[in-house]
């Protein structure tokens, strides 16, 4: 079953570019990532989910239910994390915590103290007061005080320290296991792969790609970097199949995304000293695909 | 009912503040009425001298009986209430949506599992809740200074209605200014932004009073439907007036309703 049902978005507001036929779905039980950099449209598409938006074009769905007609009951099962966190000064955490709960109608208060013992948060400070770790904190336990059973947390780990990004990701792990769905928006590659199951690259408002961390770290694509024993070679390996030609620590290297056997053909003509063929990571497919796409 | 108890907390010192210095405002002036009125003719003479023709016209002076505790309110205090009350509620419904556009707290409400329209009605329903509020506590104190310092009888029944017309007035600035809220998200605009629109049509009303070439000016502006000299005369509030002040509590309401519906959030 579909937790979220993307089909062919477009949201623009003002002069801003937004999104343009974004098509993707989230699994239920699935840790979804969302990468892309600063203003690629991940926090469109989520505003959008959240009816903060209003689409132009296109579908979008969440728990089966249409996001714009169906918005306040969608949210009775969401978490939403903003990337940016923006409270009641005035407040305690404990009284937005209170103001929070409220809305859900349930007794949250047990869960509450397990989430701020977790995140050690003193919840007897102002919002004014609190540093912005302890902001993100609190919207970290804001966004989970009512066990809502999809998580859409944008930009999750800025402003935290990488002990608390430690027990973020263990609690997102121990909530995924309970059946929560989460959607997992960041532009740190590295998080995404340690965390996710599947993901969706964005880039100037537009899918580039989705699938799971291991196909598209393996996808289409491998690195190929050869030790020459004469590097003036270099020159003449030239692949239908290969991009990215560069020369790095004395390897040349491509990517290649073409047939083993022409690879081979190719490379058996000279005289090799080291070769290695790797998968890429997550990190070397996305800017591959950003390099690809920007030309 | 959550949001709503919330707005009350959070706009409940601004409501003491503004109810505890109108109400000494009032005392201040209910005060000098006792030495006011020994001299009450001279003084009233001494008053319409000081008065421009114009405010005499607007506030009524010249039909109203001053040595009578009711008629001294409504001419040398009611006016100056009017005014400071409808800035308290426009500046209270002003800030009502924009402060969490301004604050970036929207996010956080729309977040919830509640309707744009139950935000509005619950933000709304606490401008209103304080509007009657404050013209409560202000209408009880004032009482109980007329039964300090009457004279004579007077007409409890007129003085009710004066009160009416002025809670009309305040909620009538309210809702214009909870639709201003809507759209202006930024307090450094939205609040001299509504003392301009109170000052403004305060202004045309005196400026529509002054001839009646231009009477018609006075359409334009919420003070000239209240008319505190006219309550007193005729016992009631004109239909014309009632209509108007209907008019502009209703449409901005619905107007706020049907816009915020519609409005992108983008923080």
């Amino acid at each position: 079953m579909n937790v979220i049902e993307i089909v062919n978005l477009t949201t623009s507001y003002g002069k801003r570019r937004g999104i343009e036929n974004v098509s993707f779905n989230i699994k239920q039980g699935e840790i979804f990532g969302f990468i892309g950099p600063n203003g690629a449209g991940k926090s469109t598409t989520i505003r959008t989910l959240l009816g903060f938006l209003f689409p132009n074009n296109g579908m979008a769905k969440v728990f089966g239910l249409d996001c714009v007609s169906e918005s306040k009951v969608i949210k009775r099962d969401i978490g939403y994390l903003p990337s940016e966190v923006n409270y009641y000064n005035d407040m305690k955490v404990k009284d937005l915590f209170a103001y929070s709960a409220k809305f859900y109608k349930k007794d949250c208060l047990l869960r509450i103290t397990e989430l701020c013992d977790t995140f050690q948060l003193d919840v007897n400070r102002k919002i004014n007061d609190l540093s912005l770790g302890n902001k993100k904190k609190t919207a970290i336990v804001q966004a989970l005080l009512h066990e809502p059973k999809l998580l859409i947390f944008d930009e999750p780990t800025s402003g935290l320290d990488p002990l608390m990004q430690n027990i973020l990701f263990d609690v997102l792990r121990k909530e995924n296991k309970k059946g929560t769905t989460i959607f997992f928006s960041s532009h740190i590659l590295s998080e995404v792969q340690q965390l996710c199951h599947r993901v969706a690259i964005i880039k100037d408002g537009n899918i580039l790609n989705v699938g799971s961390i291991d196909e598209l770290a393996a996808s289409k694509c491998v690195k190929v970097k050869i030790g020459l024993k004469n590097p003036n070679q270099a020159e003449k390996i030239t692949l239908t199949s290969a991009t990215d030609y560069k020369t790095k620590d004395g390897y040349f290297q491509f990517m290649y995304s073409g047939n083993a056997n022409e690879l081979i053909a190719m490379l058996s003509r000279f005289d090799i000293q080291n070769l290695f063929i790797e998968d890429l990571s997550l990190e070397e497919v996305f800017m591959h695909y950003y390099e690809k796409e920007g030309e | 009912m959550n949001i709503f108890l919330h707005e009350l907390k959070r706009n409940k010192n601004a409501f003491i503040i503004w109810t505890i210095a109108t109400i000494l405002l009032i005392f201040s002036q209910m005060a000098v009425f006792s030495s006011f009125v020994k001299d009450s003719i001279a003084s009233q003479q001494a008053l319409l001298t000081k008065y421009p023709a114009a405010l005499i016209e607007i506030f009524g002076i010249s039909k109203i009986d001053m040595s009578n505790v009711l008629g001294y309110f409504a001419v040398k205090i009611f006016p100056l209430v009017a005014l400071i009350g409808s800035i308290y509620t426009m500046l209270l419904a002003t800030g009502i949506l924009s402060k969490e556009h301004g604050e970036k707290t929207i996010e956080f409400l729309l977040s919830k599992p509640i309707s744009r329209k139950s935000v509005v009605s619950s933000k709304l329903l606490s401008v209103i809740f304080y509007t009657v509020l404050y013209n409560l506590m202000l209408f009880l104190s004032t009482y109980g200074m007329l039964e300090i310092y009457k004279n004579e009888p007077y007409n409890l029944s007129v003085f009710a209605l004066l009160w009416v017309s002025l809670l009309l007035l305040n909620i009538a600035f309210a809702s214009i200014g909870f639709l201003i809220s809507v759209f202006v998200s930024k307090t450094k605009t939205n609040y001299p932004l509504s003392i301009g629109i109170i000052i403004g049509s305060y202004v045309i009303s005196v400026i529509a009073a002054t001839s009646q070439t231009i009477e018609k000016l006075k359409y334009l502006s919420l003070f000239s439907y209240f008319d505190a000299a006219e309550i007193i005369v005729s016992g009631n509030i004109a239909p014309i007036y009632l209509a108007l002040f209907a008019l502009f509590i209703i449409v901005p309401i619905l107007l706020s309703y049907l816009f915020f519906n519609k409005k992108r959030i983008t923080v």
